[in-house]
């Protein structure tokens, strides 16, 4: 237990010895990823178990998660989801196209297309008078 | 770790990837521009007797298991105790990992029977 909270500590001194780009795509795609490992269990179980009781409960738990609360939940998940999977295709280039000299251009490229996404998901969740 | 084992994980880290970029355009796209009323009886037109459908979804719960938890596996091998110290310390990770991996498999299993139960239940495939 104590050598676990050791490995935490160095964790802390690695980021800060190596303040680049891609140590900081690196840490933010370990966190997204964990984030999404344990939305895939809820996902599977709160929806899978509604879904399996049928029509009544399913319905139910779909208007409740109409509330704002959820909308806002949900505009995190894509997000993380577009964060996750755009640094993953930046990964995938990297390691199968053989642009690893490349990989902190491709990153700011994603970048932008990480802010474009967002932009259109902001639109398309909370814009009135678009629909 | 057998080093090639460790190659096949890292390999299929990249392929479930790219089924999960293909299967989460679907799955995103589908549940919000297309058909973004969730209703039980819309999701059961859709999917019952469709082999397309059946699938889809079984591909995409494979994929996201098993790079969800490979994944997971990937992280916590980094900060479970590395034991440089002796070769009884260096056991003690190895049956860490070990147990650490198993109870991930069974977690994935269990989660996978899981779904494909509710998946049978209602899309009546012949």
């Amino acid at each position: 237990m104590i050598n676990f909270f050791k490995n935490l500590a160095d964790l802390k001194n690695d980021l800060n010895l190596n303040r680049n780009t891609g140590t900081f795509a690196w840490f933010l795609h370990r966190v997204t990823g964990l984030l999404l490992t344990f939305y895939i269990f809820m996902h599977l179980v709160v929806l899978g178990s509604e879904f399996w009781k049928g029509p009544g409960s399913f319905n139910d738990l779909m208007g409740r998660f109409e509330q704002p609360l959820f909308k806002f939940l949900e505009f995190g998940l894509i997000g993380v989801i577009s964060f996750h999977l755009i640094n993953g295709l930046r990964i995938i280039l990297s390691d199968f196209l053989l642009l690893t000299r490349a990989h902190k251009k491709i990153f700011w490229i994603g970048a932008v297309i990480f802010i474009a996404v967002m932009i259109i998901t902001s639109i398309i969740f909370f814009c009135p008078y678009c629909k | 770790m057998n080093s090639s084992l460790a190659w096949f994980r890292w390999f299929l880290q990249r392929i479930t990837a790219l089924i999960l970029v293909a299967c989460l355009a679907i799955h995103l796209v589908l549940l919000h521009f297309i058909a973004p009323e969730r209703k039980f009886h819309l999701v059961l037109e859709r999917i019952q007797g469709n082999k397309f459908w059946a699938f889809f979804y079984i591909a995409f719960l494979l994929a996201a298991l098993f790079h969800g938890l490979n994944g997971t596996y990937e992280i916590l091998e980094d900060y479970l105790p590395n034991g440089q110290a002796g070769a009884a310390k260096r056991k003690f990770t190895g049956t860490l990992k070990k147990l650490t991996g198993w109870f991930l498999w069974i977690l994935g299993i269990a989660c996978f029977v899981y779904g494909m139960m509710v998946l049978w239940k209602w899309t009546n495939l012949k």
